[in-house]
């Protein structure tokens, strides 16, 4: 799995690509502690390149929007695999992320 | 590791000379030292003195020489963890190879200069021992990491259910937790005199913390499932206790179901749990799903947190498969998932199989398909009513 992360102001850019497994959501938190949280109010995640999300990578997700909401800061998470974005809608997901699938 | 005991070395020379000068030079350095004058006495003091640190080793002796004693070594496990360093007048490459290859830390020829017993000798031995110590404190470290984790694990095998029928309904399951301890958790409890309740959960995540969290829902989920009479409502109850008592990035799927015999209905509710498949006899499987939220993530007054009761009737024969994501998220060496449409068929096709059947089929073919790797903990329970 890669990460690569771009911050511009509030926002951030996260592009993912991989297999999001338990390994992978370790490095993706470690990623997410390295952000500036109180700054960013604003979180893109690019995900066409990712070809599964594992329940510990859902956690880290999870985890990140605790950290921002609290201060008005939202996730959005583009290009979803029709089979990812359909499991997050099935888990609710879509009522704390703003997802959207690849066309 | 300033703090640590001065290293105990084994010097093992034929020439006392040697030894004494060795010793000599190598005095100011605070070493213990114990000495050798072939391979067999090596092996003797090595037994007597478990202290020893590093070995210094000549070749060329009388008796079991320098190479011979490398052999044995190689074939004792405690001799193998003691460092040697070998200090031989051949100074031909094979002979050096040769006890490299038979793992020696380093080599050095005779005669050794003053440079060398100075300081690139000291240097040697220090790294040598470090290292020697280090192995040690981590491999002690493992083996209590390993004790606890198997006591853990023990403890965890109290949690799951005899594999017994019910009143009114027959049950096989099939569990098998990845890395001895896991965060999966399932039940069938009576409830009353008319009731059965099942019960399926998966904490995300593996080890301690995830098995501590299905010991939180083995306690609490099967009294609100019968004090509640709603899987719903008992989905929520534990929703709030897990918010509190989780960590952040964890979090519990989960199916509940109470099947009420005399009135031959199953209800059921689910929070972010893979769907559930009901088949009745010869008819497509059903899958048991509605949009959920995972529990422990937000509090019930928060984001459309709702465990809804779904009513479903029940006749003799239907049949109710519940497992954890384990299964239909199991990778084939290509990466593919074993997948719910896979187990969906398979669950179809076995209609003419007793359950007990069925689950031998499903766990072959899991084997078959994974080629016996198993990442995550893998719960299958097979329920006919």
């Amino acid at each position: 799995m890669e990460v690569n992360v771009t911050t511009e102001g509030q926002k951030a850019r996260i592009t993912v690509s991989g297999n999001i497994d338990e390994r992978g959501a370790e490095e993706l938190k470690r990623r997410f502690l390295d952000l500036d949280i109180p700054k960013i109010k604003d979180v893109v995640l690019d995900f066409s390149e990712v070809t599964f999300v594992g329940s510990a990578g859902i956690g880290k997700l999870l985890l990140l929007y605790k950290n921002l909401a609290p201060h008005g800061g939202s996730i959005r998470i583009e290009n979803m695999s029709k089979d990812i974005y359909t499991m997050f809608k099935v888990v609710k997901l879509d009522k704390v992320f703003d997802i959207s699938a690849i066309q | 590791m300033s703090d640590t005991p001065p290293a105990t070395i084994l010097i093992v020379d034929d020439a006392r000379l040697n030894r004494v000068l060795l010793e000599t030079k190598l005095a100011g350095e605070g070493y213990r030292f114990v000495q050798a004058a072939n391979g067999q006495e090596a092996v003797a003091r090595l037994a007597d003195n478990p202290e020893i640190d590093l070995i210094l080793l000549d070749l060329i002796m009388p008796g079991m020489d320098g190479y011979a004693f490398l052999q044995w070594r190689a074939s004792n496990p405690r001799a193998q963890k003691v460092p040697v360093i070998v200090n031989s007048s051949l100074d031909d490459f094979d002979s050096i190879v040769r006890a490299l290859q038979m793992d020696s830390y380093d080599y050095f020829t005779k005669p050794l200069s003053d440079d060398d017993l100075r300081y690139i000798l000291p240097l040697k031995i220090r790294n040598a021992v470090n290292s020697k110590r280090l192995m040690e404190e981590t491999t002690r470290q493992n083996e209590m990491m390993q004790q606890e984790l198997d006591l853990a694990a023990r403890y965890q095998g109290f949690l799951l259910p005899d594999d017994s029928d019910l009143p009114g309904v027959r049950i096989t399951f099939h569990f098998q937790p990845c890395s001895k301890v896991g965060g999966d958790y399932f039940d069938f409890l009576e409830i009353g005199q008319d009731k059965v309740g099942f019960v399926v959960a998966d904490v995300s995540g593996h080890g301690v913390a995830a098995a501590m969290t299905a010991s939180i829902v083995k306690a609490l989920l099967p009294g609100y499932l019968a004090g509640q009479g709603s899987p719903g409502r008992a989905l929520e109850a534990l929703n709030d206790d897990l918010v509190r008592l989780t960590q952040e990035d964890s979090f519990v799927t989960c199916f509940a179901a109470i099947y009420d015999r005399p009135r031959q209905v199953l209800t059921w509710s689910t929070a972010g749990h893979p769907p559930a498949i009901f088949l009745r006899p010869g008819r497509q499987p059903e899958q048991l799903v509605y949009s959920s939220m995972f529990l422990g993530v937000f509090a019930s007054d928060q984001v459309e947190v709702a465990y809804a009761d779904q009513a479903l009737p029940v006749a003799a024969g239907d049949r109710l498969v519940l497992y954890t994501d384990g299964l239909t998220e199991n990778p084939n060496p290509a990466g593919e998932q074993f997948g719910l449409q896979r187990l969906e068929k398979i669950v179809a096709q076995g209609g003419n199989k007793t359950i007990e059947e069925l689950k031998r089929y499903l766990q072959a073919s899991l084997v078959e398909f994974s080629r016996g790797v198993f990442p995550d903990d893998v719960a299958i329970i097979l329920a006919e009513f």
